[in-house]
């Protein structure tokens, strides 16, 4: 993964596109632990994915 | 796979996605050096072409032909292993070398004419797994809908499951097709971000199904219950896994993509495809029937279409995940196979070419029979596309020893080397038709499509360099 290092929104979007991955991945990851319920692992994950598709462009650069 | 994953798209060099086929920079030329990209480049590409929706069809599928632990853990490593080291030490080097195309590499050998008979092949069996993508998509659009809306088609349908199935296949086709038309670098854009995120989404789904049956233990889960039969064996897993992408790496398709690499290492970057791609994400896929199997009693003959099954794991962000990944590999695979039949039919329009290309895939992505027997197909795919690969193989590094012209047709003029039309056809419809797929086989036995394109690929270089000498020598003869 490669990034931009013009962009005003660089660092936010880096910030947000991380949190977003986090987000995808985290949830999952309590619910195999039993500490968060499967509806509200599907609404964070659906959330963060939404933040992702905004984050993503304004961070990652295409070689 | 794909095809990547079979289908070689999706990746993000844009400036190449453009077209390997036609089309794009340095289209008949050699790469020059300020065009040559760093490692980092091809992994990108490679782990974003490599997890498509495809994915979400052949870890089921393993389910479904009862192949066990050892063979997914360990026969998909070594499988995908042999992958990336053929990328890695044949393909690479071989497109550092020549830094051509593919296609104008080949026009160098069989001649034009020959090329766009190629083509032919290649832009129809683009549409058959654009098809399947398309199949794999519109299962996501059933859960948006009240249970029994839409019925889902099964691993046993062949047929449209009834109105509202092609009504989904003909929307999500027609906007792929329309996306198409526009030219594919914003869904070439998509894929690339998508590519992290979307790895993420197929671990997730498997993290949340052990979560629901209550186990860490992946090694117990891949495990058939005893009595299954097995249709596929540890060296069918292995052989699948390493020729699922015959087209791309024995094939040479990936000249077009690595002849921008600095360095033959850059094959390499193949690994990230292999191993998030055809690996994890295929086991993650299995897991996800698994869990319908044992808690649902789903049979796991039929098995359970990947939009419920995704949906029901991780919910909606599951379900975009299902038609991004089908999206961003089905679009440029319908812009290459337009670009195909231009190249078969020249009068015809972009616009006209990937028109029509976007009917065939549609008309094949309602019919599940695709998408359902992705594992015959990819194998056929690899089969009739690999042997090409061998006539490279055989022009770069054997012509000179064994005494045959490198780049024949170039030399001579020729539009149509009926050595290279021989040397491919012959092997490929042999084993063709061994395999179940072929309407008539007069062997006695069967032999999976995936096993055939490394044997094929061998016969075609050896049978062009015989008819290549016996050639000669009758042109030396005549002289």
């Amino acid at each position: 993964m490669t990034t931009t290092e013009k962009s005003p929104y660089h660092t936010p979007a880096k910030f947000v596109g991380l949190a977003a991955l986090a987000g995808t991945i985290l949830p999952p990851v309590a619910f195999l632990f039993g500490a968060m319920s499967l509806d509200l692992v599907k609404g964070i994950m659906f959330v963060s994915t939404i933040l992702w598709f905004v984050a993503a462009p304004l961070w990652m650069k295409v070689d | 796979m794909t095809a990547k994953d079979h289908g070689h798209a999706g990746h993000g060099m844009v400036d190449e996605v453009e077209s390997p086929a036609v089309g794009s920079e340095y289209e008949r030329e050699r790469v020059p050096e300020r065009a040559l990209k760093g490692p980092s480049a091809f992994w990108g590409m490679y782990a974003g072409e490599h997890t498509a929706g495809t994915e979400f069809m052949i870890g089921p599928l393993f389910v479904k032909w009862g192949a066990d632990a050892f063979s997914l853990i360990v026969g998909l490593l070594i499988g995908n292993l042999l992958a990336v080291l053929t990328w890695r030490y044949l393909t690479a080097p071989i497109a550092c070398s020549e830094r051509l195309t593919l296609y104008y590499k080949m026009e160098k050998i069989a001649g034009r004419g020959l090329v766009t008979v190629y083509n032919l092949a290649n832009g129809l069996l683009f549409c058959f797994l654009a098809g399947s993508m398309i199949t794999v998509s519109a299962t996501a659009v059933g859960p948006f809908f009240p249970e029994g809306t839409i019925a889902m088609p099964t691993f046993s349908s062949t047929m449209p499951t009834g109105p509202a199935w092609i009504i989904s296949c003909i929307a999500i086709g027609a906007a792929m097709t329309f996306v198409a038309l526009k030219g594919y670098d914003f869904v070439a854009l998509v894929g690339h971000y998508a590519a992290p995120w979307m790895f993420l989404i197929f671990l997730a789904c498997a993290i949340v199904t052990l979560g629901k049956l209550g186990t860490t233990d992946v090694w117990a889960l891949l495990t058939p219950p005893p009595g299954t039969k097995q249709s596929i064996s540890f060296v069918g897993i292995v052989l699948f896994a390493w020729f699922c992408n015959a087209a791309m790496h024995i094939g040479m398709a990936d000249l077009s993509v690595l002849r921008f690499a600095r360095k033959p290492s850059a094959g390499w970057a193949s690994a990230a495809g292999m191993f998030l791609g055809h690996y994890v994400a295929w086991i993650c896929a299995a897991l996800l029937l698994i869990y319908w199997v044992k808690e649902r009693g789903v049979n796991p003959q039929e098995g359970k279409d990947p939009g419920t099954m995704v949906n029901d794991a991780v919910g909606w962000a599951g379900l975009v995940c299902v038609i991004i990944a089908g999206w961003t590999t089905a679009n440029p695979t319908i812009y290459r196979a337009g670009l195909a039949f231009q190249g078969v039919l020249p009068a015809l329009s972009r616009t006209g070419a990937t028109l029509l290309a976007g009917a065939v895939c549609i008309a094949a992505g309602i019919f599940p029979a695709f998408a359902m027997r992705l594992l015959d197909f990819v194998g056929v795919y690899g089969t009739i596309l690999a042997p090409v690969g061998g006539l490279i193989v055989v022009d770069h590094f054997l012509a000179d020893r064994v005494g045959i012209e490198r780049d024949p047709a170039a030399k001579s003029g020729v539009s149509f080397n009926m050595a290279v039309l021989v040397a491919w056809l012959v092997p490929v419809l042999i084993g063709l038709s061994m395999t179940a797929v072929s309407p008539v086989n007069p062997w006695g036995f069967e032999v999976p499509p995936w096993y055939l394109p490394l044997p094929c690929t061998i016969a075609c270089g050896i049978l062009y360099i015989l008819l290549s000498k016996f050639a000669g020598g009758r042109a030396a003869a005549a002289a």
